[in-house]
């Protein structure tokens, strides 16, 4: 039974005759990287793989009270808004639950609403991290920054509440949100989550009604993160492989370690001491000459260890080719 | 209309393409429902087309995937009302009336009064009518997809068919 509103509805639709659109469509979806499954999680137009491991990430030292900060990366001569956007996830370390950072090759104008959308609705390229967020439609709006203050736009938050598997699984999940809001600005801006324009005033048993600014970060951040390589990719053995991320250092050495996937036959192990008294994290860095390793897969682990001998690693999977 | 042709591959390459001939159209035309803007609808699409692609291994299946698709488009359709809002706001541009289709059409003065109808309707009333009566969704369905509740679903629909009533005065008894 059709009523009024339906054959109007129709009236106006069926009158739009839709342009196409397939060869966009299909050039955004990219190319894929042969032999592995790297994919990336919807919401934002996906690069090769290859460029997104051609992008060359250095951390500066930071000051304590800015985000971790990213140089931009290397020119691809390529589209111009093709960017790698910072994502923060959860993952284990020795002290529970902490956020670990990850880059993610995407193509987009708005840096921060492809980066949000990842945090929301997409899944981490690293097996080992997750998302604290339940891919809920209409949690995450949109966002953008008005005057100086990060607007996070999600859906009506008593619903959020009343959903069930919970839309967001801790408290850590509203970090996420603020440290990739700040990374994709690169600035530590404070964070507003609002509804239908009005500030939301609690947020999972949290008082969000003030914008907020993040936990400090040797609180939620994890003790060591890496950045490069990026998860699944394959390195020449006839190029050295530079492995890169940021770290607290509690005892002031990383070690890395590059070990054989399958079983626990360490090739190759080298140690970067970066110092003690880190209140917010350095970069380290650590060379390989790959020649003498044999093709095949391989995990990359980074590892510190926090004075009560907790430990933490860091973990990437690559696959070393001739 | 037709049933979409079946599905034989599980590749997110071959879900798109046989996604995209069953339901382009349609799913342009609802968002030209919710944006008013034929561009901007087809800009639309085309990203839920590409987010779905990338979740395809989460879908596996051309029902999800068409769900999938339906909610994306909603949700874009929103955001980037609400961000063309933001825009004209900041540019100190004139209303969001100026972003209609193209004037009016030879014998299609009822669906242009539909049309400027529609855009007089508040956002949730327009979403909840064409969600209803377009997409012909249930009011569970209506109320998660846009995160409220079922009770305001009913209110908005309610409000949303009044108001339409009333700004379409003759239009809406003549049922030719």
């Amino acid at each position: 039974m059709r009523d009024r509103i339906t054959d109007l509805l129709h009236e106006v639709a069926d009158d739009v005759e839709p342009g196409d659109r397939l060869d966009a469509i299909r050039s955004e979806i990219g190319v894929r990287r042969p032999g592995r499954g790297w994919w990336a999680a919807g919401g934002v137009g996906l690069v090769a793989a290859s460029v997104v491991a051609a992008l060359a990430m250095t951390t500066g030292a930071p000051a304590p009270t800015e985000p971790q900060p990213v140089a931009p990366p290397a020119s691809t001569g390529a589209d111009a808004a093709t960017q790698a956007v910072a994502v923060y996830y959860q993952g284990d370390t020795g002290l529970g639950l902490r956020l670990y950072r990850e880059f993610r090759g995407v193509r987009t104008d708005d840096p921060l609403t492809a980066a949000l959308t990842l945090v929301f609705e997409g899944t981490p390229a690293d097996p080992d991290y997750r998302t604290g967020w339940a891919p809920v439609p209409g949690t995450f709006v949109g966002a953008e920054v008005v005057d100086d203050v990060v607007r996070v736009e999600i859906g009506d938050p008593e619903l959020l509440l009343e959903h069930d598997p919970p839309v967001a699984q801790n408290a850590l999940a509203i970090e996420q949100v603020i440290f990739t809001a700040q990374a994709a600005l690169q600035e530590r801006l404070p964070v507003q989550f609002v509804h239908d324009g009005e500030p939301v005033s609690e947020l999972f048993g949290r008082d969000a009604s003030e914008p907020l600014l993040g936990a400090p970060q040797d609180e939620v951040l994890a003790p060591v993160s890496l950045s490069d390589p990026s998860e699944g990719r394959e390195v020449d053995n006839d190029e050295s492989l530079t492995v890169r991320g940021t770290t607290f250092a509690p005892d002031g050495t990383v070690t890395t370690r590059i070990r054989r996937w399958e079983g626990t036959f360490v090739a190759a192990e080298k140690v970067d001491r970066v110092g003690l008294g880190n209140e917010a994290p350095v970069s380290f860095t650590a060379t390989f000459t790959l020649g003498e390793l044999p093709p095949g897969d391989y995990v990359v682990i980074s590892e510190v260890t926090d004075p009560s001998g907790a430990v933490t690693t860091d973990t990437r999977r690559i696959t070393i080719v001739d | 209309m037709a049933a979409p042709p079946r599905l034989e591959a599980a590749d997110a390459d071959a879900a798109v393409e046989q996604l995209y001939a069953a339901h382009w159209r349609q799913l342009v035309r609802l968002s030209v429902l919710l944006v008013h803007d034929q561009a901007a609808a087809e800009d639309v699409v085309q990203d839920a087309f590409v987010a779905m692609h990338g979740r395809w291994s989460r879908l596996r299946d051309p029902d999800k995937a068409l769900a999938y698709l339906r909610q994306a488009v909603v949700n874009r359709s929103r955001s980037m009302l609400r961000h063309r809002v933001v825009v004209d706001r900041h540019a100190r541009r004139t209303t969001l009336g100026d972003v209609t289709v193209e004037g009016p059409s030879v014998g299609g003065a009822r669906r242009d009064a539909v049309r400027d109808a529609l855009l007089e309707l508040s956002e949730r009333q327009r979403e909840v009518l064409v969600l209803k009566h377009y997409l012909d969704w249930s009011e569970a369905q209506i109320a998660d997809a846009l995160g409220i509740s079922p009770g305001a679903v009913k209110a908005h629909a309610h409000r949303g068919r009044a108001a339409l009533r009333e700004l379409l005065g003759d239009w809406w008894e003549d049922g030719s």
